[in-house]
């Protein structure tokens, strides 16, 4: 059985000008130890999907069911149960740690909270969480302002794992990190999954660090999901122009000449009110009258386990696959 | 090369070592002290005030004579070597009744600043928190509340409410809740949209434990200023009061109380008003001193 299940997930928000569709109809299901990465530009709802599943922000309409039991619908009493076991780790480990807490206090935290043991069982805990991490116990009486980007991080993720979670969503959690760094997390964050078996949500714009790390794929624009595929099958071929757009934008390393990249043409379109079309129109090299008149493609199977939402998907095989090369 | 090291340079490397052992975490508040402790007029605010505090605690000590203890062959003497202060009309001690002034007006004033930092913290933190229709009803209820003169409002409290200790801490600390409540509002504004704050949200925090344990500790530079102003401006409130009779009464010697009992003497004993004023000013000065130190050091662009 799946351990999370996504159905038809709604987050809108009201602003002055109209109502946002940061989430606009989001399903997918994710196996426990597995990981599923989350990819789409600036805006486009990933971390919003990220907050409204682990209760940060309240969905405005959908289910989440964890492990079973529909937890979108439960009182924030109801949730307080459940949310040792859904954890997140945030993007920016500068802005994320509250700066007058030594990094014992900031790990202790959440088992404070949840009234796991005496001090001396908490501090034994934070320990074996910061030797787990890989955070020397000097650091233990810094504060968070002392130490480098990694370092902090590397605070985030054992505040995230002192409850010992099953499911974590990573919001882009390297993409504030040096690129060395980026690495080492990256390394650790996967050898924690195989020895904590967690179950990843991991969110990022970075497609080699997708790359890197997922089973599965979703890619989001606008709040909706255009394309949905395991990693490896994507990263063969695409069924949807965006999709195609994005991968052809990591830089490959190569002597012979570049790769011919695929640049997309204006302006993210507003999620404020949407016209109910396919939402990559405006953008789309392949665009046809059908796609600005007609209702929102649904995802369809393409191949198996591989979804996507475009009219005109049975074409796009062959020529995405011949255009991205 | 090991053989080239010199007693003194291992000497100044066992220096380093001890400093470097002693070496603090830096914290935003310590920054802060040692800032403070660096300025000249926050150290001789620190210093006034600290004087005054243990005056007032040591009062029976310092005090030659008991404050309502007559010495009826000498009234209206100026001061001399007896009598500091000189002496008033019913031949009390002035240098003893200032003394023990600081006894009465300094705890008024700071309870009076502890309730109005409950009440209107309290009250701006939740709406800074919560914000939305909450924070839009209180904030309005308190401008219409703090559009009348807080003297005034203390005034008609004490007026019907009789006139005690509780009743004049109540009283005074009404006039500055609306105030308070902004300053605090403002101050949680600024960190209430953290990135830390939603973190701790994450990992099950409570709205009162990140508003206590989180929130208010980040926004505590502004508060802290806003305080230490309140004490200063309290010490005259309540010197005000009494001064026109309707705080302290007396024989209690509260300063602004001596104050008004001596204009009747205006021109013949002018002593009688200086020292009570001297000791008034005395403990604004400090307050004030103190406050402006502080917002500099806790000004992180004067780093």
């Amino acid at each position: 059985m799946a351990l999370l299940e996504v159905k038809h997930l709604k987050k809108y928000f009201q602003v002055s000008s109209g109502i946002l569709h940061a989430v606009d109809d989001v399903s997918f299901t994710l196996e426990e130890g597995k990981t599923l990465g989350v990819v789409g530009e600036s805006g486009c709802g990933k971390s919003t999907l990220g907050k409204t599943i682990i209760r940060l922000t309240d969905p405005t309409s959908g289910k989440v069911i964890f492990d079973g039991k529909d937890v979108a619908g439960y009182s924030v009493k109801e949730f307080h149960k459940v949310r040792p076991d859904m954890q997140m780790i945030f993007q920016d480990p500068f802005a994320s740690l509250d700066p007058r807490l030594t990094v014992t206090e900031l790990i202790a935290e959440p088992m404070r909270i949840y009234k796991k043991g005496t001090k001396e069982e908490i501090y034994k805990r934070v320990k074996g969480l910061m030797d787990m991490v890989q955070l020397a116990e000097r650091f233990a009486n810094s504060y968070p302002h002392e130490l480098d980007g990694g370092r902090r991080q590397r605070i985030g993720i054992a505040r995230a794992l002192a409850l010992h979670p099953r499911f974590v969503v990573c919001d882009e959690p390297v993409s504030a990190l040096d690129v060395s760094i980026q690495a080492q997390v990256l390394n650790l964050l996967q050898d924690l999954q195989k020895e904590l078996k967690l179950t990843y949500m991991f969110i990022t714009h970075d497609m080699s660090v997708v790359k890197h790390i997922s089973d599965d794929i979703i890619v989001m624009y606008l709040g909706q999901i255009v394309e949905k595929s395991p990693a490896k099958e994507l990263f063969q071929r695409q069924f949807h122009p965006y999709t195609n757009a994005l991968l052809s934008a990591i830089p490959v390393p190569s002597l012979h000449g570049r790769k011919e990249k695929i640049l997309i043409q204006g302006e993210l379109s507003s999620p404020i009110n949407p016209k109910d079309c396919c939402r990559f129109a405006g953008r789309c090299a392949y665009c046809m009258e059908q796609c600005k008149n007609s209702p929102a493609p649904p995802l369809k199977e393409v191949s198996p386990n591989h979804f996507a939402a475009c009219h005109r998907v049975e074409e796009m095989q062959d020529v995405l696959n011949k255009a991205g090369g | 090369m090991a053989k080239n090291i010199t007693p003194e340079m291992e000497k100044m490397n066992a220096r380093r070592m001890k400093r470097g052992k002693k070496k603090h975490h830096s914290t935003p508040m310590r920054d802060a002290w040692r800032r403070l402790c660096r300025n000249r007029t926050a150290i001789l605010g620190m210093v006034i005030i600290a004087v005054l505090v243990l005056m007032a605690v040591f009062a029976p000590f310092i005090a030659p004579y008991m404050y309502d203890e007559m010495d009826v062959m000498n009234m209206l003497k100026g001061p001399s070597a007896i009598h500091l202060f000189g002496t008033d009309n019913l031949g009390r001690d002035m240098f003893s009744r200032c003394i023990y002034g600081a006894r009465i007006t300094l705890p008024i004033a700071i309870f009076t600043v502890a309730v109005a930092v409950l009440t209107g913290g309290t009250l701006g933190v939740l709406c800074a928190y919560f914000g939305g229709q909450f924070d839009m009803i209180v904030m309005r209820l308190l401008d219409i509340w703090g559009s009348i003169p807080g003297l005034m409002l203390s005034i008609a409290i004490v007026a019907a409410l009789g006139n005690n200790m509780h009743v004049l801490v109540i009283g005074l600390s009404v006039g500055a809740v609306p105030n308070m409540a902004r300053t605090f509002r403002g101050a949680i504004f600024t960190v209430v949209d953290s990135d830390y704050v939603e973190a701790s949200r994450s990992i099950g925090a409570g709205n009162f434990s990140i508003m206590f344990r989180h929130l208010l500790p980040n926004a505590v530079g502004p508060v802290i200023l806003a305080i230490v102003g309140l004490l200063g401006v309290e010490v005259l409130c309540v010197s005000t009061l009494s001064f026109l009779g309707v705080g302290v009464q007396p024989p209690t010697p509260e300063w602004g109380s001596l104050l008004g009992a001596s204009k009747e003497f205006l021109n013949s004993a002018s002593y009688l008003c200086t020292f009570p004023g001297i000791f008034i000013v005395l403990s604004v000065l400090g307050f004030n001193l103190l406050g402006d130190g502080l917002r500099d050091a806790l000004d992180p662009r004067l780093k």
